[in-house]
């Protein structure tokens, strides 16, 4: 990215290291502006489907149109709410937990492709390392309900650690196979290895298909969404372990889980959907490319919505049932029939 | 550009190592080692070697200090300070520090010549599953039985048998990581501290 800063007319004078600062800088600013764009319409389109599934209008009023910019109306009264802490609680943990859930969801922007050359960076391991900063975000839970101070939190942050550390070994296993047939971790490479017509994505292939439910019940545990919501629960945890937050702080928690549920649908599309295709070659123009893939991102994060608003959520126990005996073993099997039937093939 | 980001981690590291063993609280401990791990990871990312990076941001800083957490999380926040003066703790510190000093001296000395340059891709997944599953095969899957037997090992330790029920059948896991055992525990751990509560 520097290469193009430097071709800018303003900044070609300037010292390579001073521009690589820059598009540093830059590129950062561009996310953290998507992220809290997109969050905001993640925000109030989730209000528009909880409402209409149940019956009712959701915001009508702010920004005339069907309350279009209810959500920006919310971020100036979080922005001038007052910011108040709890007396006994850990400062320092306590105030680093928003930043932290937030960091885990901002540094996964850095390699999603939203197009052939249209991504941040062009990691050789861009799946593992999604994983890797979306385990960060478990560190901003765990502080959140230690430094809070405050037993609703603290219960909330073990259910959500736990709950996060055993979703993410199905996950990585359902992601196994698609790895094992592209060859290569890099996000890029596993799109192009869906080129051309529908039927090459890796949805329709019988055994991925089974990894794409794993992966896509698995993601909703992943970033606490219902029916996994047990971190937050209401009835009986307050809000779990952002019970203690106001103002800016819990707008971060916000904005950290709908940059999450872009991030997993992202994935999600990434590796089983085609990622920038549309799966009609005559439609594959590059210029599309960006916009085909937030589009599929967008279907998958409305699917998720959808789910909040229909389904029950489960017990704490039959959580764990279904990630350690259902979920594990089937992915499992999963790889080593895919494993066997490739080596037979091949 | 790159010596300037080295030595700004490399003092990071070096720095949140320093806070871990100083702070006396233990989540503040285990958080400044968690940072610690990050700095660690960025110097890994800088010699390019961004798969082992990526595994020590996974696995150090991601499981297992989560568990490191867990554990001090469910001891609860001790009150009682460690003493420090006892003369044979001093005594080992000193010990372990001029032990370390000449391990370091005589390794820093003996190199006389450069390292040999490595490939861009030294450290990356390929270069490393390559090695892991051709030269040392028989390692790894050693370490795959080890740990397999600690899982068992762990659930065996850590279930709880129903009332009169002893010598029934035990609540089996089977095909699990290492992290299962620990996770199991801690998930049984959680419902345990919720009874008070229900």
């Amino acid at each position: 990215m520097h290469e193009t800063l430097s071709n800018l007319p303003l900044l070609s004078g300037l010292p390579a290291q001073v521009l690589v600062v820059l598009a540093m800088v830059s590129a950062g600013g561009i996310i953290l502006g998507c992220i809290a764009v997109g969050g905001m319409f993640f925000i109030w389109s989730e209000r528009k489907v909880a409402g209409y599934i149940q019956s009712r209008y959701g915001p009508m009023y702010v920004g005339g149109w069907h309350g279009v910019l209810q959500s920006l109306a919310d971020g100036v009264k979080l922005l001038l709410k007052e910011d108040i802490w709890p007396e006994k609680a850990d400062k320092p943990l306590w105030r680093m937990a928003p930043l932290l859930v937030f960091l885990g969801a901002f540094l996964s922007f850095v390699v999603l492709p939203f197009g052939p050359n249209f991504v941040g960076a062009n990691l050789d391991i861009g799946l593992f390392y999604v994983m890797a900063t979306s385990s960060l975000v478990v560190m901003g839970v765990i502080s959140a309900g230690w430094g809070s101070n405050n037993k609703w939190a603290l219960y909330g942050a073990l259910r959500g650690a736990a709950q996060v550390i055993s979703y993410e070994i199905p996950l990585g296993l359902a992601l196994l196979p698609v790895v094992m047939s592209t060859g290569s971790l890099n996000l890029g490479t596993i799109i192009q290895a869906q080129a051309g017509w529908i039927h090459n994505w890796h949805l329709l292939n019988p055994l991925f298909f089974v990894s794409f439910w794993i992966y896509v019940i698995s993601s909703l545990a992943e970033v606490n969404r219902v029916p996994f919501d047990l971190p937050e629960t209401e009835s009986e945890l307050v809000s779990g372990y952002h019970t203690e937050y106001t103002g800016m702080k819990f707008a971060f928690f916000f904005l950290g889980e709908y940059a999450d549920m872009f991030v997993v649908s992202a994935i999600g599309v990434t590796v089983f959907l085609g990622g920038w295709y549309s799966g009609i070659p005559a439609l594959d123009v590059p210029a599309l490319f960006p916009l085909i893939f937030i589009l599929k991102s967008f279907f998958l994060v409305f699917v998720q919505i959808w789910l909040r608003w229909t389904l029950p959520r489960l017990r704490v126990d039959q959580l764990m049932y279904v990630c350690w005996k259902v979920f594990i073993p089937i992915a499992l099997a999963n790889l080593l029939l895919y494993g066997v039937i490739r080596t037979v093939l091949s | 550009m790159e010596a300037v980001f080295f030595y700004v981690f490399g003092t990071l590291a070096v720095i949140s190592a320093l806070l871990t063993v100083t702070r006396r609280d233990a989540v503040a401990s285990a958080f400044w080692l968690i940072f610690c791990f990050l700095s660690v990871a960025a110097l890994f990312a800088l010699l390019s070697a961004h798969f082992m990076a990526i595994l020590q941001i996974l696995l150090y800083a991601g499981a297992i200090m989560v568990f490191f957490l867990f554990v001090i999380m469910f001891l609860g926040k001790s009150q009682d300070r460690v003493k420090t003066s006892d003369w044979r703790v001093v005594a080992l510190g000193v010990l372990s520090l001029i032990g370390a000093t000449v391990v370091l001296t005589r390794l820093v000395g003996s190199t006389h010549a450069p390292f040999p340059a490595v490939a861009d891709s030294y450290g990356g997944i390929e270069a490393v599953s390559e090695v892991l599953l051709t030269k040392y095969l028989f390692a790894f899957e050693l370490t795959g039985l080890l740990l397999t037997a600690a899982v068992i090992g762990a659930v065996y330790l850590a279930r709880r048998e129903a009332p009169g029920s002893r010598g029934a059948k035990a609540p089996v896991v089977r095909g699990l990581t290492s992290q299962a055992a620990t996770s199991t525990a801690s998930s049984s751990a959680v419902q345990h501290e919720d009874v008070p509560h229900a």
